[in-house]
């Protein structure tokens, strides 16, 4: 036989057994490890081309995504970076492109995000990126903070570039939207630990998120989101996550803690078995998530088929139904098979982790604390010269008629429960020993409910401080605790705020917070009552905007506001934002820029109040590009030589109803 | 160019066994097609079942392109070995299969075994079904 003759049989019987082959083997054969390290993605291919046997093939569309028209900018090494027009539904807008080998980052123009995503990057996907989804819903069910992520087909000038993973990039702005407000990020190294800034941020706080690490190494609760850590972990272990690639964290620089983003990206689509390095605390936390995962395995199947069903369509690229449904199951069951059984290396007993000591009660301290183990502050001057941080196990008490002065700079933190036992006759003083220097803060580190009862209390001269990894952004600070404040006094402050509170209940009962130099009271991450009280700025209305004063502000918090005055503040009198919920009832607004300013997803209800000669009544508007705007429903309220009734942007609502909502009473607790 | 050859260093290292096993499907693959090529032939007119140039072309050809992710220089250096490969085949009289060989080693370089399977199974049936100097 002639070669050309040859060459054509010799092809065409190779075709034929191809043919059969694929079109014969059954699906989980076909799907299952091949020998000779023959790989899925070939044999995928192969079944595309010579599967003949009758079936559809399932069909689903990504959202399309265009980039057009090149305007090359320049790029580092290994990149180019561009200027395009970005294109997708219900959006357009020239977009900044770094392409960085296969991975496409977008970055959109500031104040115009894409769906609430500032910048995102579109990674090549394949039916193996679908893990992606089973690790962003396990790390999601363990409430860790997880990029969102999506599908899409990418054109780059007409031409399809195929099926791209969309995730958004880790942004504090992202993170924002998760509920860590004003946070800084960190990269982590996965091989020693040591963390590295990822944007701007200051020695003081990259200090406080080193010393935050160093504090969650040796077992300090509440220094690190210590299950989204055995996540990533566990992920890491059972060779599901990229071993190099650093961690990325969000620190919270007011509650002195690190969350790691368990990051959808870096879950790779088979890595190499890992032998990573954790230490004992991190890998029984492991340890424990496995045997949780087990429990519930009847479940999580469930939930994977459910994935499954949402997105084999749009990652099926046009292969038939059952062998999709054969390769998915049998990746999945691998998939399963490695985080069920992750591989810890050796264990990580670094010794570069300080072994700080806990603070102790000096003998000056010490002379003080009675039978009750109580630190007593009598009757009398107390000078406090540095600063103090006191044991968890020391409870404090100021009796009435205590008088301290406190030197420049210097702190005094409690961390545990604080009774001031001031009264109208003998109140309790905290002063700054030199008025021109403030001192740092007085505060109060709880556990989450840690009591608090501050009556008769004259306080003033005090600024901010970053005391034990935390910023205490008010001359009194408390975190994590149940505070009851009544009587009380807080004058020229020289911090961000009077009185900070976050992460606590607060109940506030006729109180005075005058001359503050930026805000009076900060409730965030809370919930409170402020009531009866009153809030004086240092100037009339007029001199709004940065710089001037705000007299309540409230970040992701629920608080009402009752038969209060808020007078003369140059920014505004009552400020919500961060999905706050504020009610606003039966209180006067005099002389303020702004009276009621409302952002960023907060509610706020303001009912039967008085306000007069505000510059602006209302103020509704989207601060951050990233999130809505505000809300605000207004009832029977008076309003009186204000210059403007209204400032509303087209991302807030303001509605004007003839009843307060009944739900009220639900939700605050009192009738309208 | 240093940070090439220590690169490529490198990842010969790390893949060494892989290596090794591509090293084995290479001689065995070449002793299939040259017994396919000497079966008909007398044994006088017989090459030799392994030739050592062929073989190291082939091995140089499959690490070449297994360890330079560059899709311009992989598709220079394949087409030089193709034309290369042409004329040792007419220079040798046809009784070495260069050409098989080359086109196998850049598939197993390329990581795509089945095709390198199925391009084996598809030349061993063309020297089945033509051996050129079988004599009579």
């Amino acid at each position: 036989m002639g070669l050309p003759l040859a060459i054509i049989i010799g092809a065409a019987v190779a075709v034929v057994l191809l043919f059969a082959v694929f079109s014969l083997l059954p699906y989980e054969a076909m799907t299952s490890r091949w020998p000779l390290g023959i790989a899925p993605e070939e044999v995928a291919a192969y079944q595309r081309w010579f599967d003949q046997r009758p079936g559809q093939p399932t069909t689903g569309e990504a959202e399309r995504m265009d980039l057009d028209s090149l305007n090359k900018v320049d790029g580092g090494v290994g990149e180019a970076v561009a200027d395009l027009d970005f294109n997708a539904k219900d959006y357009a807008a020239s977009v900044r492109v770094i392409k960085r080998g296969e991975v496409w980052s977008v970055h959109f123009p500031e104040g115009k995000p894409f769906r609430s995503q500032q910048a995102i990057d579109l990674i090549p996907a394949t039916t193996a990126t679908i893990q992606v989804k089973y690790a962003e819903l396990i790390a999601g069910s363990f409430g860790c903070n997880t990029p969102g992520t999506d599908f899409v087909r990418l054109f780059v000038g007409g031409n399809d570039q195929g099926l791209f993973m969309k995730v958004e990039q880790v942004t504090p702005a992202m993170i924002a939207k998760k509920g860590i407000i004003d946070a800084r990020m960190v990269t982590r190294s996965p091989r020693d630990g040591r963390l590295t800034r990822m944007g701007p941020m200051s020695e003081q706080e990259m200090a406080a998120a080193e010393w935050a690490q160093a504090r969650a190494r040796v077992g300090e609760p509440g220094r690190i989101d210590t299950i989204a850590n055995a996540v990533i972990a566990w992920f890491r272990a059972a060779g599901i996550m990229d071993t190099d690639a650093p961690d990325v964290l969000a620190f919270d620089p007011l509650k002195g803690r690190l969350h790691p983003i368990v990051g959808a990206a870096r879950i790779a689509r088979d890595p190499p078995g890992n032998m990573a390095m954790i230490d004992a605390r991190t890998r029984r936390q492991v340890e424990e998530l496995v045997t949780r995962m087990k429990a519930d395995s009847a479940t999580w199947s469930s939930k994977f088929d459910v994935v499954e069903q949402m997105w084999a369509p749009v990652l099926s690229d046009g292969r038939s139904a059952g062998f999709l449904q054969a390769h998915l199951a049998d990746q999945r069951q691998r998939w399963i098979n490695r985080l069920l059984h992750p591989e810890f290396g050796a264990e990580d007993t670094s010794t570069a982790t300080p072994n700080v000591p806990p603070p102790v009660l000096e003998p000056w301290l010490a002379r003080m604390v009675g039978v009750d183990d109580t630190l007593r502050f009598p009757r009398g001057k107390h000078r406090i010269d540095h600063t103090v941080v006191l044991p968890s196990s020391v409870p404090v008490v100021f009796e009435k008629g205590a008088r301290f002065t406190i030197s420049p700079g210097a702190s005094f933190v409690v961390n545990n429960t604080l009774r001031i036992k001031g009264t109208g006759l003998n109140p309790v003083f905290i002063r700054a020993a030199d008025e021109t220097a403030p001192y740092g803060t007085i505060c109060v580190n709880g556990n989450g409910n840690t009591r608090c009862v501050v009556r008769g209390l004259r306080m003033s001269g005090g600024d901010q401080a970053w005391v034990d990894g935390r910023l205490h952004r008010g001359m009194l600070s408390f975190r994590g605790c149940d505070v009851e404040m009544t009587n009380c006094e807080l004058g020229a402050s020289h911090g961000p705020f009077a009185a900070d509170v976050e992460g606590s209940t607060v109940s506030m009962t006729s109180c005075i917070i005058f001359l503050p130099k930026a805000g009076a009271v900060c409730v965030q991450n809370g919930k409170g009552e402020l009531v009866g009280c009153r809030f004086v700025g240092s100037t009339d209305a007029g001199t709004g905007g940065k710089g001037g004063t705000v007299g309540v502000e409230v970040r992701s918090a629920r608080v009402q506001l009752r038969d209060c005055d808020i007078v003369g503040m140059g920014d505004a009198g009552c400020r919500a934002s961060a999905t706050a919920q504020v009610l606003v009832l039966a209180s006067r607004f005099t002389g303020n820029h702004i009276a009621l300013d409302v952002s960023d997803l907060a509610v706020m209800h303001a009912t039967r109040n008085r306000i007069e000669r505000s510059e602006v009544v209302y103020r509704i508007h989207r601060s951050s590009p990233l999130l809505s705007g505000g809300h605000l429903t207004v009832h029977a309220n008076e309003l009186q030589d204000n210059v403007r009734e209204r400032e509303l942007d087209e991302f807030s609502t303001l509605v004007v109803t003839e009843r307060p909502d009944p739900a009220l009473t639900t939700i605050f607790g009192v009738i309208p | 160019m240093r940070s090439f050859f220590e690169r490529f260093l490198l990842s010969m290292r790390d893949d060494w066994r892989q290596g090794l096993v591509m090293v084995i499907v290479l001689l065995f693959a070449q002793i299939l097609l040259r017994w396919l090529l000497n079966r008909r032939s007398r044994p006088a007119d017989r090459a030799v079942v392994l030739d050592p140039w062929l073989f190291i072309f082939s091995l140089g050809l499959f690490l070449l392109v297994r360890h330079l992710h560059n899709d311009l220089w992989n598709s220079v250096i394949i087409a030089i070995g193709m034309v290369a490969g042409g004329l040792f085949t007419s220079r040798g009289g046809g009784r070495t299969p260069w050409i098989p060989m080359l086109i196998l080693a850049a598939l197993l370089g390329f990581g795509i075994y089945l095709s390198a399977l199925a391009f084996l199974v598809a030349a061993s049936l063309v020297l089945i079904l033509n051996a050129p100097y079988s004599s009579r």
